[in-house]
């Protein structure tokens, strides 16, 4: 049986049990995985730009409240259906990129950092201080109430995958071809013909759609969105660890992150404030001693890819 | 005083220097010759601790140098003036000679040194609060060399000094190596410019692939010899 | 009219505190090509360390300096020599993640240690206005800001030029190989280095702390302020920082006057936003 057979068959019984969870898991357990979900999108959405586009952003969190408030507005004030509403708070975050794309593409490495996270931090502002929303004080989603855990649960497994497939296949499209050949030398793939701004803009659109979407799930979760919780850097520093613990530019990496992540974060809930030291010093241990993350140095040591995206 | 003996280096993969065994007595100027990429400059690297070798080892002053850092075995009297000069753009040349002897013992004496390095160098006094990037290249080997003496070395190594520059100039330049020489400071040579340097020089190696194919005093060299050494043919 | 004058002077004068502020960001991008994401949380915790020594030693704010800026200065020297230096030569990314692990650490700490309750570092010269010709109020304090970034930025320009540290320093940034043949030690020029960008911003930490309410998240936004010096001001450039204080400042004040309090701080985006989009190196940058 080749390996990719066996890949194949890991796969699918991974998803059949990650399908069936609700019927025989407990509540408790189908919340966790619900989050693992979310956050791996969320970190790999984040790893596409940082990891394979080179664009390392500090404002993934503009999409996180963009899309939060969207769906909040669209279900709550319009009364639209929550799936419809989700949609168009991907859309909209996909508007807000478009919308920022040619101030912040002018901006180059450490400029576009900080560039982002300006952007984030000013929406922040913007939203606390807007009646339409509340002010600071936040929204209860109402018409999330109503939704019941499983129904959030597959929302978020589908999504998850999905965002995964879409990775893994546009890694191994021509666009992904590109993607790599700009990472491994910049100007070498210009010459060669590759739109290098046209690479990185569509992997920003469509990180942005998706992050959006995401998010929009993330607070039919919790219910109740708040201004400098939704556009705080707080949501940079959880992707962060997560893409560094997992995998910086692999694909597996955020998956294997997000899951130490959500069960730490579990664990660590009781020590509040002890937790995020936690976190911080497991970041720069990771650094020094693994700095190609779980999976990238567990790839680099055995030779092999868990989802391979070279191609021949 | 300098010696380095069966020195292998790899660098990116490849066998830069192949069992290198050279001297540099007292009083001596010793050329160092060879095409583009016959490792020259990865051997000075090693010198100077910019590069560390895989095996063998190199010897100043009967101590052992090449494990040591760059900025030590500068304090120990050996100086580098570094291929394509490497000035410091945003000090002025004052400052560049100034860092020159940053070493503990050449701060002492720097006022004295900075004298010494004007007079042989009078064009730097001229432009002595010009920011170096505004030199033209004959004025930049001069501060680099400069900075290089402020350090009060007891051993100094040139590395292609006439590069890019034009004759008249490269000939100033190596009247001033000649008075250093002459102050009793021991020179190394590193040159592409083979006349020159085997007119200099009391001891010459010649590099080819890595290897030493050729050594000893240039006076004795025959032209058809240091062809064959320099181009492998 | 001529009382709209108050938040041009006001922020003429901040803009002072946000120079010092903004410099040893600067310092530390401009000589090891590293943005140090910690800076803000190393202002807030020497803040923090000034309230203690007051409560202690019941000394007046300006002196605490005398205990803050050695403790400060020792933490940056050790911080770069077995956490930055480890990752020296590495390129931006692995420093970049270990100033942001090491800002939770300190900004977690801090709220641990301290609680999250809003603290001011007491002094009269606070609550003291200057009544300018019957028109308007410049705070005291403001004064002594604006006289403090003037002196630190002056300070740093002397020692920058006139003494071996400072050439030395200057020379690592230019070219770290040539740097090294000089018997400049990059490991040791870099911890000096990161000791007095760390001072600065202690400096200012003690100043923001006199100044305004702190807590143990304001160093986020003092981040944001550094970063917006330097992009504005330019990299490599000691009155370019300044300028950098003065035009944040002014933006600032000026902006919140017209659009509304709560939004000072998105004034000062909107400038730094738009200063990123045209001119990223800054007015008097050089790279």
């Amino acid at each position: 049986m080749s390996s990719n057979r066996i890949r194949i068959f890991a796969i699918i019984l991974l998803l059949g049990t990650l399908a069936t969870l609700p019927f025989w898991a407990s509540r408790y357990m189908v919340s966790i995985l619900l989050l693992i979900c979310l956050y791996m999108t969320l970190a790999s959405m984040w790893n596409l730009l940082a990891g394979y586009s080179g664009l390392i952003s500090l404002g993934q969190q503009m999409f996180i409240g963009i899309g939060g408030y969207s769906l909040a507005v669209l279900c709550m004030y319009h009364g639209l259906p929550i799936f419809l509403s989700l949609l168009l708070a991907g859309m909209i975050s996909v508007l807000l990129a478009v919308l920022i794309s040619v101030p912040i593409f002018r901006m180059k490495g450490v400029y576009f950092a900080i560039g982002t996270w300006i952007i984030a931090e000013a929406l922040g502002i913007c939203f606390s201080n807007w009646g339409y929303v509340r002010y600071g004080m936040g929204l209860f989603i109402q018409p999330a109430y109503k939704l019941s855990i499983s129904t959030i649960y597959y929302s978020a497994l589908v999504i998850c995958i999905g965002s995964i497939a879409l990775i893994y296949f546009l890694l191994r499209s021509n666009l992904g071809l590109a993607l790599m050949a700009i990472r491994d030398d910049d100007t070498a793939s210009e010459a060669m013909g590759v739109n290098i701004f046209r690479c990185k803009f569509t992997c920003f659109l469509l990180s942005a759609f998706i992050t959006g979407v995401t998010a929009g799930v993330l607070y039919l979760n919790t219910i109740f969105i708040q201004p400098f919780e939704a556009f705080g850097i707080g949501w940079t520093v959880k992707l962060l660890f997560i893409v560094i613990i997992g995998g910086l530019g692999t694909v597996a990496g955020p998956i294997v992150g997000a899951a130490i992540f959500v069960i730490l974060q579990q664990y660590l809930s009781e020590y509040v404030g002890f937790n995020l030291i936690i976190f911080g010093t497991i970041t720069i241990l990771v650094i020094f001693f693994a700095p190609k993350g779980i999976v990238g140095t567990f790839q680099a040591k055995l030779g092999l890819e868990i989802f391979p995206v070279r191609r021949g | 005083m300098l010696e380095v003996k069966n020195l292998n280096l790899y660098y990116g993969g490849f066998q830069a220097l192949m069992d290198i065994t050279l001297r540099v007595e007292r009083d001596q100027i010793v050329s160092i010759l060879g095409s583009n990429g016959a490792g020259k400059s990865t051997l000075l690297k090693a010198i100077s601790g910019l590069l560390k070798p895989s095996s063998g080892s190199i010897h100043y002053d009967g101590g052992r140098i090449d494990h040591l850092d760059p900025h030590e075995i500068v304090r120990l009297g050996l100086a580098l003036v570094p291929e394509g000069r490497k000035i410091f753009s945003s000090l002025t040349v004052l400052e560049n000679l100034l860092i020159g002897s940053y070493v503990p013992k050449a701060r002492r004496t720097k006022d004295e040194q900075l004298e010494n390095v004007f007079e042989l160098f009078p064009r730097l006094r001229e432009r002595k609060e010009q920011l170096g990037s505004t030199l033209s290249g004959g004025e930049q080997q001069m501060l680099a060399i400069g900075r290089a003496l402020m350090s009060q070395p007891r051993l100094i190594v040139f590395d292609e000094i006439s590069l890019g520059l034009s004759p008249v100039i490269v000939q100033h330049l190596y009247q001033a190596v000649d008075r250093i020489k002459k102050k009793g400071m021991v020179v190394v040579l590193v040159e592409q410019d083979v006349k020159r340097s085997l007119k200099t020089a009391d001891c010459a190696y010649i590099l080819q692939e890595g290897k030493i194919r050729l050594k000893g005093n240039p006076r004795d060299f025959t032209e058809e010899e240091v062809k064959k050494a320099y181009f492998g043919l | 009219m001529l009382a709209s004058l108050e938040p041009l002077i006001n922020g003429i004068l901040l803009g002072g505190l946000y120079a010092v502020i903004g410099i040893g960001l600067s310092m530390i991008f401009g000589i090891m090509r590293q943005v140090n994401l910690a800076h803000g949380e190393l202002m807030i915790l020497a803040s923090y360390l000034s309230l203690v020594f007051i409560q202690l030693l019941g000394l007046h704010p300006l002196l605490t300096f005398l205990f803050v800026l050695p403790a400060i200065f020792i933490l940056g020297y050790l911080i770069q020599t077995f956490l930055f230096n480890r990752v020296l030569e590495k390129g931006m990314e692995p420093y970049l993640m270990i100033s942001f692990g090491l800002s939770i650490i300190l900004q977690n700490a801090m709220l641990l240690l301290f609680t999250p309750d809003a603290r001011t570092l007491q002094t009269s010269l606070a609550i003291k206005s200057i009544n300018v010709f019957n028109l308007f109020y410049v705070p005291v304090i403001y004064l002594v800001d604006f006289v403090g970034g003037f002196l630190v930025l002056g300070l740093l320009h002397l020692i920058m030029k006139k003494t071996y540290l400072g050439w030395a320093i200057r020379a690592a940034s230019d070219n770290l190989t040539a740097a090294k043949l000089m018997g400049i030690n990059p490991k040791k020029v870099y911890a000096l280095a990161m000791g007095i960008a760390v001072i600065t911003a202690a400096i200012s930490g003690v100043l923001v702390g006199m100044t305004f309410t702190f807590y143990p998240h304001s160093g986020t936004q003092y981040l944001i302020i550094a970063f917006g010096v330097v992009i504005i001001g330019g990299l490599g450039s000691l009155p370019g920082t300044f300028l950098g204080g003065l035009i944040l400042g002014v933006s600032q004040l000026v902006g919140g006057r017209i659009i509304g309090p709560g939004l000072q701080l998105l004034s000062g985006y909107i400038i730094l936003l738009i200063v990123l989009t045209i001119r990223p190196q800054g007015l008097l940058g050089r790279k």
